[in-house]
This record gives structure tokens, C-alpha cells and sequence, in this order.
């Protein structure tokens, strides 16, 4: 990408970005520009440079209290840090010595701390049923979402098991005949698809017992094989689908079949790599 | 030539990061004296009331003290850092119902204001504010605007009546004029 420097320089998106009025998307392209353009990054700097220069003229001393003030608060927030970090030692001390304990009253800081909890607790179970109320709200929501889910399932379930009972139903047919395809090639040993021919409507099922997921954008094929000629005999679905009896292209006439490796959707005539083949 | 606010004792910056993010509360007094002006000169700007532009310097060095583990030199220098840190916590203050309500009781004398500035500028720096007194009105206007106010390109066209493009060149024309003056 080759910039025309002296444009973008002339443009002005360089001191719109240092003012600060750009968007964040312009922001993204100005600093990888600046990356790759050291002309831009000396821009942006020579402009930063200007505007704070310009800034600082309004500079004004605070009250003199102020200091205090602010050094306070950091005081104690560093005491904080100091006090979780000492009482993280204390407990460390009082695991390593076994909780041994030689004062009678020892139990006065626990009651302090008991009632400090208690405190807090009725405290938070306020904060509880306010929270409660608002979530039973969106669970409410929630729960409507679930249902048109739940019923998005049961409309799945049952097709499958409509395809269930047709599956049954071409298995059971007296006309079937059955062809085993079996591995044709050494990467893919255990290949195998069964295929059902219905002699008398000449339909066309197959069942995948075992074959490679396929790479996105292939997908396979099935040829029916009559003497010299190889026909196209549809494409089929692996995934999910693999498990079904899927239908395929009507064979009038084969004496064998195959299928291949093609790209999705299928080609005229074979070109990839056969995975299974089966006489009749 | 502009230079960052620089003290007496020089301290380098990196030792002072890392004293920093130690919670070196020394560190942070160094860092209150050499910045604080800088600082509170630009909330105050932004949030024009005395007592909420304190609030909020105060507020500003908490969050530094919170989130210096957040800061690596890679971002930029410390001081541009901690600007940054300083204008968004003011312009987030400047847009809260809070603020508004107060501004809209109690209206700025901006003359007053102004007079006050004068009057309590660091001794280095008197009298002369070569780039304030010497940019054009309808550039200052832009920077309030974009700088002190957070404004977008949008927003700002609609504040001041004017077409997008006019404010985009505007802000061009702003920065180019503040570089002559450097």
C-alpha cells in the first residue's frame, strides 16, 4: 500500500487525530500509519508537541491544601494495602502455629468481627431480595426464550423420528438388493457404505458406515457403474446426516458402483480420488 | 523549544515510574509538585467550578496511584499519561447530572474567571501566554470544544452551526496556526 505522503499530510486527519476528534476506526488507521510511515509519526508528534504547549499556558496552581488532601487519601489507600497485607501474614502466623492462644479475652476481635458480618449480612440480604426481584424478572424473560428453544427441539425430534420409521420401511422392502462398498484406497482403511438398490422402482439408498469426514468445499460422490459407462448418481451429506439412509439418483443399470471425492456439489464426470467400491 | 514541567532536583523518568508503581508515596509528592498545575489547569478549564475542579484533581491522582501498573512507556511519556487521565475523569464529571444541576444554579462570571488566572500563574510563566493571546478566536473555539469539552466532529458542528467539513478543517487550520507559534 503506498501512501501519498504529502496528501495525507496536507489532509488534516493528523491534527484532527491529536485534538482528539477522530473516531476510533480513523484512530486505528492514522497509528498504523504512523508505523509504517515515520513522516507521520514526526507530524503527529510536532502537532502533539504544539497543543500541549498550548495546554499548559492555562496551567494554574491548586490551593496549597490540596496537596495534603490528595497525599491523605494515598496515605490510605496505602494503608489498606498495608493492613490486608499484614493480616494475610497474621493468618499465615496463626496457621503455623497451630492457633495457640494465650490470652483469655481472645475471643473479643471474633465477636467484633461476628457482629461486623451480621451486620454486613442483613446489609446484603437487602441487596439480595432487590436483586431477586430484578432476576426473577429476566428469568422470566429467560424462561420464554427456553421455551421457543425447547419447542424449535421437539420439532427436530420429531423428524427424526418420522425418518426413523421410513428407514424401517425401506429396509423391510423384499425387493432390496444390497451392495457392500468397500475400501479402494490405503489412507482411508476401514471405508465402507452400504448400499440398497430397489429392483423393482430402481431407487437408490445408501447408508454410511464408515468414511472420513470430508475438507471444507468436497464433498462425495456416488457413481453407478453399467459396463463402460460411469453415471452420476448424486452427492451425499456426511456430518450428522451420514447416520441416515440418505436417497440418492434413481439407477435404471449397474452391474457395480463407487463413490469419490469431489467438490461440493458434484461433478460430470469423476475426477477424485475413489474411496469405496462395490459389484453387484 | 517546549519542554514538559520540569523540577528542581531532577529525578529521570523511568526511576520515577518504578518508585511509582512501588506506592513510593515520596514518589507521588514529586510527582503532585511537578504536575499538579499542568493538571489542575486543564480540569479547571474543563469544569470552570473551583471546588469540583479540586474534587476532581484529587480524584485524578487516586486513579493514577490505582492504575500506574497500567501505564508502560510504550503508551507515551508519563505526563501525557496522566493528562489523559486528568481530562476524561473531568469530562466525565462535566456530563454528570450532578454537575449540570450546579451549572445551571450557579451561572460562571467568565471575567472574573480570568482576572483569577492571571493573578495565580506558576512565576516562570508571567504575564506571557504567547499562544493563548495570539490564536484566533474561531480556533480557540474548535479546542474548547474537541480538547475541553470532549466534543465529536458532530457534536461540535451542531454546537457552533457549522458544516462538518468546516469544523474538520477548522481543527486543521487550529493545530497549523498553534505550530507557528511553537
Amino acid at each position: 500500500m503506498d501512501l501519498n505522503i504529502k496528501e495525507y499530510l496536507e489532509s488534516g486527519i493528523i491534527e484532527n487525530y491529536v485534538l482528539g476528534a477522530t473516531t476510533p476506526e480513523e484512530n486505528r488507521d492514522v497509528e498504523t500509519k504512523a508505523q509504517n510511515y515515520p513522516e507521520v509519526q514526526t507530524e503527529i508528534e510536532a502537532n502533539r508537541v504544539a497543543l500541549l504547549e498550548y495546554i499548559m499556558e492555562f496551567n494554574q496552581e491548586p490551593p496549597v491544601e490540596i496537596k495534603d488532601k490528595v497525599m491523605a487519601k494515598l496515605a490510605a489507600l496505602g494503608e489498606e494495602d498495608e493492613a490486608e497485607e499484614a493480616s494475610i501474614q497474621r493468618e499465615i502466623r496463626q496457621i503455623q502455629s497451630n492457633g495457640a492462644r494465650s490470652h483469655s479475652l481472645s475471643w473479643l476481635p471474633y465477636l467484633a468481627a461476628a457482629c461486623f458480618a451480621l451486620l454486613v449480612i442483613s446489609i446484603g440480604l437487602n441487596v439480595v431480595l432487590y436483586n431477586n426481584w430484578q432476576s426473577t424478572i429476566s428469568q422470566l424473560q429467560l424462561a420464554q426464550n427456553e421455551k421457543s428453544i425447547l419447542a424449535n427441539d421437539l420439532n427436530v425430534l420429531q423428524t427424526d423420528f418420522k425418518s426413523n420409521q421410513d428407514e424401517l420401511a425401506i429396509l423391510k422392502n423384499p425387493h432390496n438388493v444390497y451392495v457392500e462398498l468397500n475400501t479402494t484406497l490405503d489412507e482411508a482403511p476401514e471405508a465402507q457404505v452400504v448400499l440398497i438398490w430397489d429392483a423393482q422402482t430402481k431407487d437408490v439408498f445408501l447408508q454410511v458406515r464408515n468414511l472420513p469426514e470430508p475438507p471444507p468445499g468436497k464433498q462425495y460422490q456416488l457413481w453407478s457403474i453399467d459396463g463402460e459407462n460411469v453415471v452420476d448418481a448424486g452427492v451425499f451429506d456426511m456430518g450428522k446426516k451420514s447416520e441416515l439412509i440418505q436417497k440418492m439418483k434413481n439407477v435404471p443399470k449397474a452391474n457395480a458402483f463407487a463413490i469419490t471425492l469431489e467438490k461440493t456439489g458434484g461433478v460430470p464426470v469423476a475426477e477424485g480420488a475413489m474411496y469405496v467400491h462395490g459389484n453387484v | 523549544m517546549f519542554t514538559e514541567p520540569q523540577p528542581k532536583e531532577s529525578i529521570n523518568e523511568a526511576e520515577l515510574v518504578s518508585r511509582l508503581r512501588n506506592k513510593d508515596r515520596k514518589a507521588y509528592a514529586i510527582l503532585y509538585d511537578r504536575y499538579s498545575g499542568a493538571l489542575y489547569g486543564v480540569i479547571l478549564k474543563i469544569l470552570k467550578y473551583d471546588e469540583i475542579a479540586q474534587d476532581v484533581l484529587q480524584d485524578t491522582f487516586v486513579k493514577i496511584w490505582k492504575k500506574i501498573d497500567a501505564y508502560s512507556a510504550t503508551k507515551g511519556t508519563l505526563f501525557t499519561w496522566i493528562l489523559n487521565i486528568a481530562r476524561n475523569t473531568a469530562i466525565d464529571r462535566l456530563r454528570s447530572q450532578d454537575y449540570k444541576r450546579i451549572a445551571k444554579s450557579k451561572p460562571i462570571d467568565s471575567i472574573a474567571s480570568e482576572s483569577k488566572v492571571n493573578v495565580s500563574q506558576k512565576t516562570d510563566h508571567i504575564g506571557v501566554r504567547k499562544m493563548v493571546e495570539n490564536l484566533k478566536p474561531e480556533y480557540q473555539e474548535v479546542i474548547e470544544m474537541v480538547y475541553f469539552k470532549g466534543y465529536t466532529h458532530v457534536e461540535s458542528a451542531e454546537a457552533l452551526g457549522l458544516p462538518l467539513g468546516t469544523v474538520k478543517t477548522r481543527i486543521k487550520i487550529a493545530l497549523r496556526e498553534l505550530r507557528k507559534l511553537t
